[in-house]
């Protein structure tokens, strides 16, 4: 059975979880060297742990206006006033695309054409507003994109376009324990936020992309456009797939075999 | 509430506030985790990528570079945090907007027609141009992939039609770090 131990520094003021060998040890090196211990370390008031709240995270039901053919378009849906003093990190997943839950990492294409025309959505934020910035083309020889409807599940977190990274409050203990709350650190840790959590069973209520989303295969160059199967795209990421199907040839193809790193997280 | 289970020696922390008493903490998992020297702040300048056709012959764009910006915390393999683009002429859909840094972000979109001698098919029919960037980490160093291609239109006939897309920079406020499970 692990040990597990929350101790305080009295010296430099800093607060840990970490793990020890026995109840009587004395080992107390996660709390005074960190990155040197971290497969021992759950928590330590020295590092940064971003955070939203339960009224910063807000599921929202969003529909993205049909589109006629052969044209550019984009367009913004807002989503929700964040209330911090500028743009913010955000985070957030479709609940549901074609049967799988699809995190809103970079840009997401939620409708594509065979021939690798797509909507690509982007979850961005304003000094004011978390928004879901749509854009995309439609090819001429298709008749008019439908609307494409989806619920989304989106969290501001306490990391900002300026200033720095979230610390704690120095006016907040070091260890706050009540029955309704629970802080370390300075508030570095409080229960009534949430963080972004990996858990030991693997599951979790979204996927994270550690890495690129899109891959793109081929070659563009050679006769005529309409004469080379050309460029395909493929975004891939925990089971979620859309990708170019048909080459500029019109020759069946796909976008390559390429799946995105990912875990699974819950906040 | 933190709780402690001595069966398990499980360590969690649950929000009695909020509906449910949800997990907010717990030993079994773990927060991503990150370093102060894992906050990585700057930009990155990207050049100008031009393709042109005349028709007969075609210089095509195919950009696939990996940008090395700093070394990172052993471990610390997670990218989150912002992002913005920014061209030096025109503008895009998503220019100068913070978004998320994970995954890819598209910043090019480009199709063009058949080449219909001696005229420009101004229909939309052939996906030529994308552009995408993404961030990750690899051996502890964190990079920016720059993956852009980029063909122009063929006119059916000289002179040539030239495709560019602007210089360009990526602002970015990364935390790169690591779950301790």
């Amino acid at each position: 059975m692990t040990v597990w131990r929350l101790k305080h520094d009295e010296d430099t003021g800093d607060v840990a979880i970490y793990s020890v060998p026995s109840h009587a040890s004395t080992d107390d090196s996660p709390l005074t060297d960190p990155l040197s211990n971290a497969d021992r370390l759950q928590f330590h008031s020295g590092h940064i742990y971003p955070s939203t709240t339960p009224a910063l995270t807000q599921e929202v039901d969003v529909t993205i206006p049909s589109q006629a053919a052969n044209r550019q378009f984009s367009g913004t849906i807002v989503l929700f006033d964040h209330g911090f003093s500028d743009a913010c990190m955000v985070e957030g997943y479709i609940v549901d695309l074609g049967g799988e839950r699809v995190d809103l990492n970079g840009s997401v294409p939620v409708y594509t054409a065979i021939s690798g025309f797509a909507t690509w959505v982007a979850l961005c934020s304003t000094s004011t507003q978390v928004i879901l910035r749509y854009w995309g083309m439609t090819p001429a020889f298709s008749s008019a994109r439908p609307a494409t409807s989806f619920t989304v599940v989106v969290s501001a977190f306490d990391f900002l376009a300026s200033g720095p990274a979230p610390t704690g409050d120095p006016d907040l203990p070091r260890v706050l324990v009540s029955p309704t709350r629970v802080q370390f650190g300075r508030g570095r840790f409080d229960s009534a936020r949430r963080y972004i959590r990996r858990l030991a069973t693997g599951t979790g209520i979204k996927p994270l992309a550690t890495g690129p989303t899109v891959a793109i295969v081929g070659s563009g160059a050679g006769p005529v456009v309409q004469n080379i199967t050309g460029w395909r795209w493929r975004y891939a990421c925990a089971g979620f797939v859309a990708q170019t199907v048909y080459g500029w040839n019109t020759s069946t193809t796909s976008g390559g075999s390429y799946q995105a790193p990912f875990i699974r997280v819950t906040f | 509430m933190l709780k402690y289970d001595p069966g398990s020696g499980r360590l969690f922390v649950t929000d009695p506030t909020a509906d449910g008493s949800p997990l907010v903490f717990d030993t079994n998992d773990g927060l991503l985790c990150v370093a102060p020297s894992d906050v990585k702040i700057g930009s990155l300048s990207l050049p100008s990528r031009s393709a042109s056709s005349n028709g007969v012959t075609s210089t095509v764009i195919d950009v696939n570079s990996d940008h090395s910006i700093e070394s990172v915390t052993p471990g610390a393999t997670v990218v989150r945090g912002l992002l913005r683009t920014s061209w030096a002429s025109g503008s895009h859909p998503l220019d100068d907007l913070w978004r998320s840094a994970s995954g890819s972000h598209l910043d090019l979109l480009y199709a063009c027609g058949s080449t219909t001698s001696p005229q420009t098919d101004t229909n939309y029919r052939y996906m030529t141009g994308m552009a995408f960037y993404s961030f990750f980490v690899d051996d502890n160093v964190l990079y920016m992939n720059e993956r852009v291609v980029l063909r122009a239109q063929d006119p059916g006939a000289p002179p040539a039609i030239t495709l560019t897309r602007p210089a360009c920079t990526v602002y970015y406020r990364l935390l790169v770090g690591s779950f301790a499970v």
